[in-house]
């Protein structure tokens, strides 16, 4: 009656064997087709490796957030990482009078209490100048350079700075260190990959020419995709100067955490003691491990910048340089994400979808979230993509599924609890949507239920960006009239 | 409640979408409705996934005869590449046949019930659905191969 499926053929290949072509590969596996990961270099994990020579050191300061895609999606895949909160101990702002440092309880006290979004056309300093004042959006906007990577990050989208500013300052607890390193996380997902049988060829370098037919995740670099998929894709990204080092112990009073914002720049440059938080991360007792790094513009060279960082271990530690056993600087481009300039979002940038089954992944793409988090929600969207892909072309028995959309679950909640209230508000295209709920993460579930002091608050967004309108649910527990009333008042507040 | 949402939703999704097509999300819809409103009155809590297959198909044959809601559905998903698309090519091949010869391939073949589950579930005698099971892979077959 149906056929059956034609086992084993038309694989999905994965170009680029980075965290996003990892996570693309094993979420393409998990999906029950056979994966070829194509890597041109000799090991998989991309920039995570940290190109050291100790193992753990990463490619620059890198931190996750416990509510974002990465740990998420970790958890759900069941691929055990160890976490780390980082110890913020002895964390030091250096300024000066013109920066002036306001306290930064003060600060995160701003961010909590303006609940609304940024506008995405203004850029982030004259948003923040016109919302806090000159003098705290200066800092403000100097502090974003640690999530940005850039080295003026007040010229960026409001939007896309004040969403990352918040995420970080709102909720400091949720930071956490990944111990070992993101090379023990290539290694873990690279560990994964295999084991759910995803052939990997290592020095396997693809190009236009050999590029395999069939559905394919591109998971390389922008600049790399280019090349390979024969057409421009390009957005901005940042050029960083890091600079790790190794300096011997034993003496105290090393520094912890070191952001440096003094008024020479409008970034600022971060000092991160990577040993405060895994004391043996270089052997026991070893040496202590600090990685620095400095957004920088097109025009400064390496040797001004890790000057600049030097400059900032002068001031964060005396007699640093007596004590140094290894140290290295470089500059990246490019390798830090994707950033948002005034007037575009996340779903301006390069499509995911492009084409002739050709998925993008990566952390300058078309996907919601902060840095890494943009390469796990890209991979695993690509791959969701490649699978769709190749079973309409492998698979008879395409029998026709209904899936639960977040806004129907609501109505399906509202409708089976007596006195509950559910409101729809519309939404055109063309505004920017003003709701925290973000509809296109991938390892979200698109609607959110909380429930507190018997009263039961749910949201839901639609997943068509073309459609937005979010589903608002409320319900108490008080009987009869007074309940219904309640619980209508409550939706159409929830609802703006 | 959420959790249980969640469990039955791809379950239900499949049977409610194969039986009423392009309404199977509503179809869906309704059917978790029923099922969380009468959930408490439930006698027999072991027979609960018989109970909720039978709301389902019960919930996804109104729904094909309901017009008004017909009116009001959407219109049919249409992705790229459609004559490649085998997903389309069974949901129209479905749609060829009515919806109780594909109540009866559902429930056969999906939800791999013997005749005589398939009989209870749709409240028919067990020798209507040996000759509408008949006639629905007849159909099947011969709209299949006439693509």
């Amino acid at each position: 009656m149906t056929r059956t499926p034609a086992a084993g053929s038309r694989p999905v290949h994965v170009i680029g064997g980075g965290i996003a072509g990892l996570v693309a590969a094993i979420t393409a596996a998990e999906g029950g087709a056979p994966v070829i990961l194509h890597e041109a270099s000799g090991r998989v994990g991309g920039r995570a490796l940290g190109r050291a020579t100790w193992a753990g050191v990463n490619l620059g300061p890198h931190v996750v957030l416990t509510d974002g895609a990465l740990v998420r999606w970790l958890a759900a895949s069941n691929i055990r990482i160890g976490l780390r909160r980082p110890a913020l101990r002895g964390l030091r702002l250096i300024g000066d009078e013109t920066t002036g440092i306001p306290a930064p309880v003060k600060l995160w006290l701003a961010a909590t209490v303006t609940a609304g979004q940024a506008p995405v056309d203004e850029s982030f300093r004259d948003w923040a100048d016109a919302v806090f004042g000159t003098g705290a959006s200066a800092l403000m906007c100097r502090l974003a350079g640690l999530f940005t990577f850039h080295h003026d990050p007040g010229t960026l989208s409001a939007r896309f700075v004040w969403d990352r500013y918040r995420r970080v300052f709102v909720h400091p607890r949720r930071v956490r260190m990944v111990a070992g390193g993101w090379s023990a996380l290539a290694g873990a997902l690279a560990d994964r990959a295999a084991a759910c049988g995803v052939r990997i060829e290592t020095g396997d370098k693809v190009t236009a020419a050999t590029l395999p037919g069939g559905p394919a995740v591109v998971a390389t670099r922008l600049e790399a995709a280019s090349r390979l998929l024969e057409r421009e894709l390009r957005w901005p990204g940042a050029r960083t100067a890091l600079m790790d080092m190794a300096a011997s112990p034993g003496r105290r009073g090393w520094p912890g955490t070191v952001i440096d914002v003094r008024a020479d720049l409008r970034t600022c440059c971060l000092i991160d003691r990577i040993t405060a938080t895994f004391p043996d991360l270089l052997g026991h007792r070893g040496p202590e491990l600090f990685q620095a790094q400095l957004g920088i513009g097109p025009q400064t060279s390496r040797a001004d910048a890790a000057a600049r960082i030097e400059n900032t271990f002068d001031e964060a530690a005396t007699g640093w340089r007596d004590r140094v056993v290894w140290q290295r600087s470089l500059t990246l481009t490019d390798a830090t994400g994707a950033l948002d300039p005034p007037g575009a979002t996340w779903r301006d940038r390069p499509a995911i979808d492009q084409g002739d089954d050709r998925f993008l992944a990566g952390d300058a793409v078309a996907a919601p979230g902060l840095l890494s988090e943009v390469a796990v929600n890209s991979g695993i969207d690509a791959a969701r993509r490649a699978l769709q892909a190749r079973r309409h072309r492998v698979f008879a028995p395409g029998w026709p599924r209904a899936d639960l959309t977040p806004a129907r679950r609501l109505a399906v909640l509202a409708a089976a609890l007596p006195g509950a209230s559910l409101t729809t508000a519309d939404h055109p295209a063309s505004e920017n949507h003003p709701w925290s709920l973000e509809p296109a993460d991938q390892t979200g579930p698109g609607y959110r239920l909380a429930k507190r002091a018997g009263i039961l608050r749910g949201e839901a967004a639609s997943p068509q960006p073309g459609d937005m309108y979010k589903t608002v649910l409320a319900w108490n527990r008080l009987p009869g009239l007074a309940g219904r009333l309640v619980s209508h008042w409550l939706a159409r507040r929830w609802k703006k | 409640m959420d959790r249980l949402l969640t469990e039955l939703a791809p379950w239900v999704g499949r049977i409610c979408a194969a039986i009423a097509l392009d309404q199977g999300e509503d179809a869906m819809q309704e059917t978790l409705i029923v099922v969380l409103r009468n959930l408490p009155a439930l006698r027999q809590p072991a027979a609960w996934r018989a109970w909720v297959r039978r709301i389902a198909v019960r919930e996804a044959l109104r729904m094909t005869r309901d017009d008004r809601v017909v009116a009001m559905a959407d219109p049919p998903e249409v992705t790229v590449g459609a004559d490649l698309d085998t997903a389309i090519d069974v949901r129209d091949t479905l749609r060829k046949l009515p919806a109780g010869q594909r109540a009866v391939l559902v429930l056969r073949n999906l939800e791999d019930l013997s005749e005589q589950e398939t009989a209870e579930v749709l409240g028919v005698p067990e020798g209507t659905v040996k000759s509408r099971l008949h006639r629905a892979q007849q159909g099947f077959r011969d709209h299949w191969e006439e693509r």
